[in-house]
């Protein structure tokens, strides 16, 4: 952990704790979510679906080359074309590319969480094409020149008030305060927007590999507008994202509306499996799916290789007790809470992410309520065993638990030394001095007191019990 | 099980646990070889530390018909981390056999030895701190909530937001002090909303940071294990 | 990345195994409820309502057009897009195929979801994307014997089709909806704002029995 890297985190941590509104309306998002997904977990349903989703994803990744290759071929056979992106480079290159060859000056995009991680929009603008974000939530962001503060409500952070002065800016006029009128306005200036784009941009919430469909899961209709009106769609999707068959959405269905956004469904699930047909007045001419690695491989067939299961489903930063207290951009990656904490070190490197496996309590909420069943507080502390063991790492705490454990492991040595640090430390918290918030116990001093220590240890009590009871 | 911290910082917890067992007929003894459980180690991600720490515990605790640990993660470090810490090694099997007797203390008194009544008095409001790895790890909520309400005049008025993790994370607390103290801030508020004059749990590492925190903002709140007020409470 | 080595570089990393049966969706689900025919369409009506569906149920697809005149006669919309097969002389002279300026969009479910309050609608070369998107309202005419249990049970009709899959299906449950702005719930964002549903009675003979789920095969 850089001495810079740490002090950047922890200034963010501060712009978050001392955010009073961001604090409740994420604590108020938090207990919303947690009421709605609760009692749903409790069903006997809901326990079978998970184990089936463990299972079928388990089973998707042990054979993940033979399902890609067989999706791609599906995608082809309906008349779409299927990239291969090694990285993000080729990934925006494709795209890019194929943005310029198309001249298209206008796209519009609905919520992709791989496109931010491979950082197209950039890409996109670079060759002087107008990227729109059309989810709600991500087009407020957008606007804002923000990165998501959550996975399924990427706006949450922002109040109405901050929203209505976002909108009225760009609108060049004073908006009400009000939700319908400001999501009304938004209805119209994207309607536009998607009858003018000359190209649509999706993620992918699940690939079908039998039908080379595409299935998005979605509420607010933008969903089905970009993959619907402009000419060309394009499909952005991490290579992990599919499933062998139709039938296997079936306990994903089950569980992500209700996981992510409280519901028993979307108003909308939408399969695409290719372009329009030659016969179809509406749809897409052409449809390109990018299938992305970008380091997804490497944590295949590894200790990590859970975390691939993944549905996106953001319930573990709905129970997160530090994303409670931090939200989504103290992360600074572009996955947060829980997930984010074992995705974005993976993806990119420990070393771009070194406070992250150390930012959790590893209370195990998040393990808890994963309907993929993957192990996210174990891999939290597995990042930390990977952390400490490559870098150099503070020195005093390797050695302090060094130290330590040698001690542990002699009794005798052990009680010596408690024999000696127990009255000094009884000494020290009667005075006072272990109250004042400096010293080597100053992080834990500093806002709260220490205990007043007994000055005996427990085994010494024993000790003396056993001996007035003799033998 | 005393614990490491238990041994050094809160001996009374073990004085007091050690009489209920007795009260209730336990044969009681404290194997002095015993230090650590190495979770702390474990945790932080020194897992070579931790798995010499470990060992030792193995070797103090291999005569023991039963183990019983007045810390639920801890308890939860020999059920749910050693099977992991030992794998592929020769302690596997002893590890595995080691968790099979291994009790926190609450779920002892209440699964194994089938306590259903106590000769416990004490008048009090009492909130209950479940800890993190006692609840989700043991899969222990029942039982302590049980054996408070066993207690003769004791009031119990459940925690709301109970199972959010009251932030001390073992060095968390310590190398994200910023972020813990504003989690213990928000338990501290939970538990000063219910009135109780009482806080009882199961892990002095959990309590001590709350009461750390209470004492800091100047309240008064008693914080006890549930051994202390059952053993204080115990009617001859 | 080239196909080959892309798929080669993600089969490195992969243990050497025999490839194992489908791990697909197994019915070994706890024992579904079994839903009558009548129980089922109550509770589509019921889901429907939740959703804030405005549904009717009617004896007939007479009953049906009749209400839909009505309703347009109603809101003086000035056109109905929907499908050529699907229009009659009572809207033939709103109807339009173009759903873009149209106030509202009317298309046949080609299923039904009593669970979840789902219409599923297919494209086509008669029944476009846009109908069931585009106008701000939307209604759909659902025959009573394409009405099934769960998602499921029409994953699994789905499932039976995969060769012949349309370009676009669409599983619509309510109006489009959206909680991002200051986590204030509304309805109508970039979909349509309502929905209405003509639940259409079987002919003399009753409902189609569907059962639990088509699994049993």
């Amino acid at each position: 952990m850089s001495v810079a890297s740490r002090k950047a985190f922890d200034e963010r941590v501060e712009r978050a704790l001392g955010d009073e509104m961001l604090q409740e309306v994420i604590a108020e998002g938090q207990d919303y979510m947690q009421a709605l997904v609760e009692p749903a977990r409790a069903e006997a349903e809901w326990a079978a679906a998970v184990d089936q989703i463990a299972r079928i994803r388990a089973h998707t990744l042990a054979h993940l080359d033979r399902y890609v290759d067989q999706f791609a071929t599906n995608v082809e056979e309906r008349g779409g074309h299927v990239f291969f992106a090694a990285d993000a480079a080729e990934a925006r290159r494709y795209v890019s590319d194929l943005a310029q060859r198309q001249r298209a000056k206008l796209i519009v995009k609905s919520k992709s969480m791989v496109t931010e991680e491979i950082e197209l929009n950039s890409a996109l603008e670079a060759i002087g094409a107008k990227v729109v974000e059309t989810d709600l939530g991500e087009f407020i962001v957008q606007m804002a020149h923000e990165r998501p503060f959550h996975i399924v409500a990427p706006a949450i952070h922002k109040s109405l008030e901050q929203i209505r002065q976002l909108f009225s800016a760009a609108a060049g006029q004073q908006l009400e305060a009000d939700a319908r009128a400001l999501t009304d306005y938004a209805r119209g200036v994207l309607r536009e927007q998607f009858f003018a784009a000359d190209m649509g941009i999706s993620g992918c919430n699940f690939g079908v590999a039998a039908t080379g469909s595409v299935v998005l899961v979605t509420n607010e209709g933008n969903g089905r507008m970009t993959t619907t009106l402009p000419r060309t769609h394009v499909v952005v999707m991490g290579v992990e994202r599919l499933v062998p068959t139709i039938e296997d959405l079936e306990p994903i269905l089950r569980v992500l509306p209700r996981a992510g956004a409280g519901e028993r469904i979307t108003a909308y699930v939408t399969a695409i499996t290719g372009p329009r047909r030659d016969d179809e007045a509406d749809g897409p001419r052409e449809m390109h799916v990018v299938i992305v690695d970008n380091g997804r491989s490497r944590i295949l067939g590894g200790k990590y290789e859970k975390i691939l299961m993944c549905i996106r489903c953001g319930a573990c930063l709905d129970v997160c007790p530090v994303y409670r207290k931090i939200g989504g951009h103290a992360y600074d990656s572009v996955y947060p809470g829980p997930i984010g904490a074992v995705l974005s070190p993976l993806l990119d490197g420990l070393e771009c992410h070194p406070e992250l496996p150390f930012a959790s309590s590893l209370c195990g909420a998040c393990t808890e309520v994963c309907p993929a069943r993957i192990p996210l507080a174990e891999y939290i502390r597995e990042l930390r065993e990977d952390s400490v063991g490559n870098g150099p790492g503070p020195l005093a705490w390797r050695l302090g638990f060094q130290a330590f454990a040698a001690a542990a492991a002699r009794p005798r040595l052990w009680a010596a030394a408690e024999a000696v640090a127990l009255p000094f430390l009884r000494l020290m918290s009667a005075g006072g001095a272990l109250l004042n918030g400096r010293g080597p116990l100053a992080a834990w001093t500093r806002s709260r007191d220490f205990p007043r220590a007994e000055g005996t240890s427990f085994r010494a009590l024993w000790r003396r019990g056993q001996d007035r009871r003799g033998p | 099980m005393i614990t490491c911290l238990g041994d050094a910082l809160f001996a009374r917890v073990g004085v007091a646990t050690v009489q209920v067992l007795r009260n209730l007929g336990v044969a009681v003894d404290f194997p002095a070889a015993q230090t650590c459980c190495g979770q702390p180690a474990y945790n932080a991600g020194y897992r070579d530390a931790a798995r010499d720490t470990a060992r030792a515990f193995l070797r103090a605790f291999a005569g023991s018909e039963s183990v019983v640990s007045i810390s639920g993660s801890c308890a939860a470090m020999v059920r749910e981390g050693f099977p992991d810490l030992f794998a592929g090694c020769p302690e596997e099997a002893a590890a595995a056999e080691l968790a099979a007797r291994t009790y926190e203390f609450s779920e002892f008194l209440v699964d194994v030895l089938g306590v259903r009544e106590l000769p416990v008095s004490r008048h009090a409001r009492v909130a209950l701190h479940h800890s993190c790895h006692t609840r989700r790890l043991l899969g222990v909520v029942e039982q302590p909530v049980r054996l408070v309400q066993m207690v003769d005049g004791l009031e119990y008025i459940p925690l709301a937001n109970a199972e959010q993790c009251c932030g001390f994370g073992g060095t968390f607390a310590v190398k994200m002090p910023r972020i813990s103290t504003a989690m213990v801030d928000e338990k501290v508020d939970r538990i000063l909303e219910t009135g109780a004059d009482l806080l009882v749990g199961l892990d002095m590492s959990c309590l001590m940071n709350i009461e750390g925190r209470l004492r800091r903002r100047g309240h008064a709140v008693e914080v006890r294990h549930l051994a202390e007020v059952l053993a204080a409470g115990w009617r001859a | 990345m080239e196909r080959r080595a892309f798929l080669e570089r993600l089969r490195s990393h992969l243990a050497e195994e025999e490839p194992q049966q489908d791990a697909s969706a197994q019915p070994d689900l706890p024992e579904r409820r079994v839903l009558g025919a009548r129980e089922r369409i109550d509770l589509f009506i019921d889901r429907l309502r939740e959703l804030g569906v405005e549904v009717q149920v009617v004896a007939s697809r007479q009953d049906a057009k009749d209400a839909v005149e009505r309703l347009v006669g109603e809101r003086a919309w000035g056109s109905v897009a929907c499908a050529p097969g699907l229009r009659w002389p009572g809207i033939s002279e709103k109807w339009t195929a173009e759903a873009r300026e149209a106030p509202f969009g009317l298309c046949e479910a080609d299923w039904a979801v009593a669970e979840t309050g789902t219409v599923v609608v297919k494209s086509s070369a008669d029944v476009r994307r846009g109908h069931s998107l585009l106008p701000p309202a939307v209604g759909f005419f659902v025959s009573e014997r394409c009405i099934f249990p769960t998602v499921g049970d029409v994953l699994h009709e789905l499932a039976a089709v995969e060769r012949a899959l349309p370009s676009c299906i669409s599983f619509i449950s309510g109006p489009s909806n959206t909680a991002d702005i200051a986590s204030v719930h509304v309805v109508g964002v970039h979909g349509p704002r309502e929905v209405f549903a003509w639940v259409i009675a079987e002919a003399a003979g009753g409902a189609v029995d569907h059962g639990s789920s088509g699994h049993d095969e």
